[in-house]
């Protein structure tokens, strides 16, 4: 990664961050520490660990993901954050829209190569 | 165990700080993301002295997660946000013309039906001069101007405008009922009176009101 991407991956990870979230629970509730593990620690998809935690919260206020508290094996009791019906929909339809948008922004990339 | 944490409070603190403009429940949820997050680290890695380090640098500074908080919020879509507000004169140049133009023969009507129900004689030749018709159409320049004033300054006291705006037709109204009705008897004389000197209070509070708006966008 070079010093002037890390402005542009602030505006690309706008919206599709947090559809990532939701993918990444999609299946089974996790907790924020392994949601984070599973995001990468290269920096593309997550800057710091700590920006995944008002993301959440955001999450839960839009409706999209739901808490629950559990207790684990290894120290503190956590919060697992589980996908809602309005969180499965979303994540439904920043699929289908991905798509359609990494292609045409590769196409248009691709075409000014050839 | 002292030292750690310390560290962890301070990161949290500096946080908190960072987040006070956020919903409170919002915030909570927040700082006991990252409290659990840091604690999650430090359990799975009880003998390793770097553990605590390496956990506040993975979180990143604590400006970069206020900046995700507040990432959210758009900037208004408020078609008259970024837009500066009118100059005040506005506003008192409002104030000013609909208090000339409905005060002297609201208070002049209100005077006259009192001196005739108290029979004091010295007001009553001055009577064409306040309540007349007369009287309440010359002023209907000011009021042109208050009007005028009051749409122009509407941004200066949004949640008083329309009342200032009422308040010129409130008024002719009470006047015309004090002069219609208040001569007949007694009783209307004084009804009359106790309804022009509401009409004013009222007004004058309305301004006042609006002179206290002092809204930020």
């Amino acid at each position: 990664m070079e010093p002037g991407d890390s402005a542009i991956l602030t505006h690309l990870r706008r919206g599709a961050l947090e559809h990532c979230v939701l993918a990444l629970l999609d299946g089974e509730p996790s907790y924020g520490l392994d949601i984070a593990r599973r995001l990468g620690d290269d920096g593309v998809l997550l800057t710091g660990e700590g920006t995944l935690y008002p993301l959440l919260a955001r999450l839960r206020r839009q409706g999209l993901v739901d808490t629950t508290w559990a207790e684990s094996a290894t120290g503190p009791p956590r919060r697992y954050y589980a996908l809602t019906a309005g969180g499965r929909t979303a994540l439904a339809a920043f699929e289908r829209t991905w798509k359609t948008f990494r292609d045409a922004v590769d196409a248009t990339l691709d075409r000014r190569q050839s | 165990m002292n030292r750690s944490d310390s560290a962890v409070g301070t990161y949290l603190d500096d946080l908190a700080r960072m987040l006070a403009d956020l919903d409170p429940a919002e915030r909570d949820d927040v700082l006991a993301g990252v409290r659990e997050h840091v604690d999650g680290i430090l359990a799975e890695r009880p003998d390793d002295p770097r553990a605590l380090e390496d956990a506040l640098l993975r979180l990143g500074p604590p400006e970069q997660v206020a900046a995700e908080a507040r990432a959210d919020r758009a900037p208004s879509t408020s078609p008259s946000a970024g837009a500066p507000l009118p100059g005040r004169a506005w506003l008192v140049a409002a104030l000013a013309l609909t208090l000339t133009s409905t005060l002297p023969f609201t208070l002049g009507t209100a005077l006259m039906r009192a001196s005739v129900i108290a029979n004091v004689s010295w007001l009553q030749p001055m009577a064409p001069l306040f309540s007349s018709w007369e009287a309440m159409t010359r002023v209907w320049p000011l009021w042109v101007g208050a009007v005028i004033c009051t749409v122009a300054a509407r941004r200066l006291a949004p949640r008083s405008w329309r009342l200032l705006l009422a308040t010129g037709p409130v008024c002719y109204a009470s006047a015309a009922a004090g002069t219609l009705w208040g001569a007949q008897s007694r009783v209307w004389g004084l009804i009359s009176v106790v309804l022009l000197l509401g009409v004013i209070a009222g007004t004058a509070a309305v301004a006042i009101r609006a002179y206290r708006e002092r809204p930020t966008r």
